[in-house]
């Protein structure tokens, strides 16, 4: 009854001209458990069963079911199931370790993926300055050809660069695109296999909150050692940690620009920065380690350092407090070529500085980063930051204040231990709260994940290596925005190029706030034609390194029982039943009757038709 | 706000709703009158004006597209690739005069014509006053339409729709497109909005021989449509729609009119496309189009070379637009953009490094065209930002403003949430459309 009120409400203001409410009215008629649009309703709601925690928890903590786990879960008692995820060094996890071990250039020394990076660089560079001089001779003769898209270079030109360096440029590149493309494959082969279901979920959820983008400058080759060395030791530990840990990673650095900041120039050099900037031409040669054409602070790091890291947007610091933290971490930056850290005491800033209240004496070091780290990372200001996104992205697009504060609450008493504060949201009761129940959009790469895992997908190591190595390397340039015509013409899209399809490519996000966490961002004509499409790519065995299990989803049913056999799928992905209408779609497209005769079902069409059905796109 | 819930959505399906329960539920209570998150639903008026946009990604040489050969530092700071002044014994490889100041490039010879005939303007001193000289920054900054807010999740283009009027009449899946595979940040927002790459293979298909596209297409059709309640029941049936209004559309079958060539490749496709749903009238108000290749950072190249090879298609592919569409060009107005030009002065490369300042371009029926707007800040040391680029007079959201305003009718006062903490209005219009 509620429900129709709301409609009826909506559809008048709409129609007399007002359009008053109307998103919230939306928001009511999409999802009837929207907590802010029907209260009256949500009390009503019952508390979910056990099957549905299962789920739940399954779903949250994880990237969704796979066949009997719903079960195996519930009889093993959902609490103690969460309590094995806080502990993930307790969980044997072969298959996801035997799955990701061949993947050898995860296994490279970080700063020789560093290094490749720069050899490819300097490559190009001796390229273009050979081709150059080449051109010079061979002048009167107007370079016309067009090269590809990636080359800055006319192919003539080109072909006159010795063939020896232009090799090792090339490897260079696809050292540092294989990589990206092998850590693609593991983020995927973990989120399906890996019996640490929440690890995975939580080593993704703080990359995108320390988002960086391997598409600018020398992020790609850091990528790696950020995900595997940066980010996965230290999220069960303390958030200091964590956040010290990216303060002085490569990607980090190098994304938010610390790496080029530094004390400002002395007056009398500053009198002459114009001449010298108008001189000044080696752009490319300043990425790293050195201060851009000239010297000077860059704020960019002190910003979202609060902005995004810490204390959150509004927290009440003010512009001087970006200015002097910025000054604070001005000399943080990295070896060249090698991707390490180091403090270059000729670059800080001693002077004094105040930030947030506190005073920092002249002569501070790297203690005066250091010290804004300890400062910002036990700020209330940031447990309650940290605890919203961690509602909003465990719970609820809109999670309740009163549980946000017991998160953030629970972070503080802990001095910043994340695994304490895990554990005060999961194991709180309005975790459970059933207006929570498959509330939220799977982003796609959680659909990709959810889809291999309810099939019971296996990965295979096909098609021959030689073309698997070219893949990954397309697989790396199609997340990192390039490439799209080589994509295109593969014959079949790998799991990695329909996620890009989706909209979510992986280590490729621009803005420094990471993908959304209000899942609503996912809900979107396009990219949901583009799941439907995976769905039945998936099922059909055309996404080349899958091969989904479906005997195994419908062991011992009858198959003459089409019915039966749909409810068995479902059960197996879903804790609730199908809803009706769906059901009876999946029923007739599945097992379609032929003059008055159930045929035999098409297992392959019934999953897919469950896969892409609006009650998976939930978790 | 909800980003995923769009007004306009909720219109199509609350009219949906409207009748199928009848006259009785005009009766609303009076708080939703007077609320304050009362939105004004978008004014319905008639008309088939389009926008497209053109990001020219990669930082586009804004001195090579619009030369200045009237300011005697260009020729001093670019002794390699600079292109000579109109004059008889330069030949083709001489600029395409425009004002008398500055000049086309010889490869852009297809808009000159336009030029002429009044169809095309340029801004040159373009940009994001506050921009960065990162690629992806400066792309996001723009598309989210705002200077310095990275926050902003949002495009420009997006909440324009917004708040822009509509013909009540043609409420459409296939309302604003993106040609790319992705949507771009410029359409991101709670706006419907799709993005289709290639139109002829926009749809459901696979599934191996076990099952036919379309009736597997046809099963997760019955199954949005009957998810009524859920928010994903709008997102698919707005795919199915499109969808089906493709097949009105007949991607495969097109000819284009009028001996319209469009160059090879995903640009001319894209345009190409453009076109096709123009002419299908299938409700298109707003297509993004996009052509990388830009960052040219080593022998860029002169008359001939590689940025006039990317400035060829470039211009082909726009006067192939024109010509195809003929007199539908009337309602249609184009923009180009790029992130930031490029340094003033030539590199050791003789390329250009990241710069700051570029030409945009307006081209279409309502343009008031043959003239270059813009105050030009001259290339002279101490005019240069920084010392070193094309300094910005105008700023980029007054360009985009002005077509928001004066092609696709948002309200003065509406451009404050196209354009977030930004003031702008009517009289920091350059004028490249009739007020």
């Amino acid at each position: 009854m509620t429900a129709f009120r709301t409609l009826v409400f909506c559809v008048a203001a709409v129609s007399a001209g007002l359009g008053a409410n109307a998103r919230l009215c939306g928001a009511a008629l999409n999802n009837p458990s929207a907590p802010t649009a029907a209260p009256a309703a949500q009390t009503e709601q019952a508390p979910l069963t056990e099957r549905e925690k299962a789920a739940h928890a399954l779903n949250r903590l994880g990237y969704g079911p796979r066949p009997g786990e719903i079960e195996r879960v519930a009889a093993l008692g959902v609490e103690n199931w969460i309590r094995q995820q806080l502990a993930p060094s307790e969980i044997p996890d072969f298959a996801a370790e035997k799955a990701v071990a061949p993947l050898s250039h995860l296994q490279m020394d970080p700063a020789e993926i560093f290094a490749a990076y720069y050899t490819q660089i300097r490559e190009r560079r001796n390229r273009v300055a050979k081709a150059s001089a080449a051109a010079a001779m061979a002048e009167g003769k107007a370079p016309e050809t067009m090269s590809g898209k990636e080359s800055k270079l006319p192919e003539t030109t080109l072909a006159k660069a010795p063939a020896k360096e232009n090799k090792s440029g090339e490897e260079a590149r696809r050292v540092v695109a294989q990589a990206v493309g092998e850590l693609h494959q593991a983020k995927l082969v973990r989120a399906v296999l890996s019996e640490r279901q929440l690890e995975q979920v939580l080593v993704d959820f703080w990359f995108n909150h320390f988002n960086v983008d391997g598409r600018k400058n020398a992020v790609r080759a850091a990528l790696v050692t950020y995900e595997q060395d940066v980010i996965r030791p230290h999220i069960w530990g303390n958030f200091r940690d964590l956040l010290g840990a990216t303060a002085q990673s490569a990607a980090m650095l190098v994304y938010l620009d610390n790496v080029r900041s530094s004390a400002a120039a002395p007056a009398s050099a500053a009198k002459f920065s114009g001449k010298k900037y108008a001189r000044g031409t080696d752009d490319n040669m300043t990425k790293v380690a050195r201060p851009a054409t000239k010297r000077g602070l860059n704020e960019n790091y002190g910003r979202e350092l609060m902005e995004l890291h810490t204390l959150g947007v509004d927290a009440g610091y003010t512009q001087k407090d970006v200015q002097e933290v910025a000054r604070a971490f001005t000399g943080w930056t990295l070896v060249p070529r090698t991707g390490q850290f180091i403090f270059r005491r000729d670059w800080h800033d001693e002077g004094e500085k105040t930030i947030l209240g506190q005073h920092f004496a002249i002569g501070g070091g790297q203690e005066d980063g250091e010290r804004v780290l300890d400062l910002l990372s036990l700020h209330p200001a940031t447990a309650h930051h940290l605890a919203y996104e961690l509602c909003q992205r465990f719970v609820s697009d809109d999670p309740p204040a009163p549980l946000v504060d017991r998160v953030a609450k629970a972070f503080l008493d802990s001095r910043g231990n994340l695994r304490a504060t895990y554990e005060a949201l999961f194991l709180d009761p309005e975790f459970f709260a059933p207006q929570f129940y498959a509330a939220k959009t799977k982003s796609p790469f959680e659909f990709i994940a959810s889809a291999l895992r309810a099939s019971a997908s296996t990965f295979v190591d096909a098609p021959a290596t030689r073309n698997r190595e070219r893949l990954r390397v397309i697989e790396a340039a199609a997340l990192l925005g390039r490439g799209g015509e080589r994509t295109n013409a593969l014959p079949r899209k790998t799991a990695t190029l329909h996620l890009v399809d989706m909209g979510q490519p992986n280590y490729g996000w621009g803005p420094p706030t990471g993908f959304p966490e209000d899942s609503s961002h996912w809900v979107a004509a396009g990219a949901l034609v583009s799941r439907l499409n995976f769905a039945l790519a998936l099922t059909a065995g055309q996404v080349p390194e899958t091969r989904p299990q479906v005997r195994r989803l419908v062991e011992g049913v009858n198959p003459d029982q089409p019915a039966a056999l749909v409810d068995a799928i479902a059960r197996n992905m879903f804790a609730r039943d199908l809803s009706a209408s769906t059901r009876r779609v999946v029923l007739a497209q599945g097992a379609p009757s032929r003059e008055g005769e159930m045929s035999v079902p098409d297992v392959p069409r019934v999953l897919a038709l469950m896969l892409g059905s609006p009650e998976f796109q939930r978790r | 706000m909800n980003p995923g819930i769009s007004r306009r959505f909720f219109i199509k399906r609350g009219a949906l709703a409207f009748a199928a329960i009848g006259a009785g539920a005009l009766f609303g209570p009076d708080f939703l009158r007077s609320s304050t998150l009362a939105a004004e639903p978008r004014r319905a008026v008639g008309g088939k004006r389009v926008l497209v946009c053109l990001f020219q990604r990669g930082a586009a040489d804004g001195l090579s597209m619009v030369v200045p050969y009237g300011d005697r530092d260009y020729y001093r700071l670019r002794s390699d690739i600079a292109l000579p002044a109109p004059t008889r014994s330069a030949g083709a490889a001489a600029v395409l005069d425009l004002d008398g100041h500055f000049g086309l490039h010889p490869a852009l010879a297809p808009l000159h014509e336009l030029y002429k005939a009044g169809e095309l303007a340029v801004v040159h001193a373009c940009g994001n006053p506050h921009g960065t000289r990162s690629h992806f920054e400066a792309q996001d900054l723009m598309e989210a339409g705002t200077d310095v807010d990275k926050t902003l999740l949002s495009g420009w283009l997006n909440r324009m729709i917004g708040v822009c009027p509509e013909d009540a009449a043609r409420h459409s899946a296939l309302r604003a497109v993106a040609m790319t595979a992705q949507m771009p940040r410029s359409l991101q927002g709670s706006e419907e909005a799709i993005a289709i790459a290639d139109l002829a293979r926009f749809g459901v298909s696979g599934g191996g021989a076990s099952m036919n596209a379309s009736s597997a297409a046809q099963g997760f059709e019955q199954i949005y449509e009957n998810a009524v309640g859920d928010a994903l029941h709008g997102a698919g049936e707005e795919g199915f729609a499109a969808m089906g209004l493709l097949k009105k559309v007949d991607p495969r079958g097109y000819v284009p009119a009028h001996g319209a060539q469009y160059p090879a490749g995903t640009f001319g496709r894209s345009l190409r496309q453009v076109a096709q749903l123009i002419k299908a009238e299938v409700g298109l108000e707003v297509a993004f189009v996009e052509i990388g290749g830009w960052d040219t950072h080593a022998n860029q190249g002169a008359a001939a070379g590689i940025l006039a090879n990317r400035l060829g298609e470039f211009g082909k592919g726009l006067a192939a637009l024109h010509r195809d569409l003929g007199e539908k060009m009337s309602d249609v107005t184009v923009l180009t953009m790029s992130e930031f030009g490029r340094t003033a002065r030539q590199n050791g490369n003789r390329g250009t490094d990241h710069g700051f300042g570029t030409a945009f371009f307006a081209l279409g029926g309502p343009v008031r065209g043959g003239r270059v707007l813009g105050k030009w800040p001259g290339l002279a040391p101490d005019k240069l930002h920084e010392g070193r680029d094309l300094a910005i007079t105008t700023d980029y959201r007054d360009f985009f403003a002005e077509a928001c305003v004066r092609h696709m009718g948002v309200s003065e006062k509406d451009l404050a949430r196209v354009f977030p903490g930004f003031e702008t209005s009517t009289n920091r219009f350059g004028g490249y459309l009739q007020s």
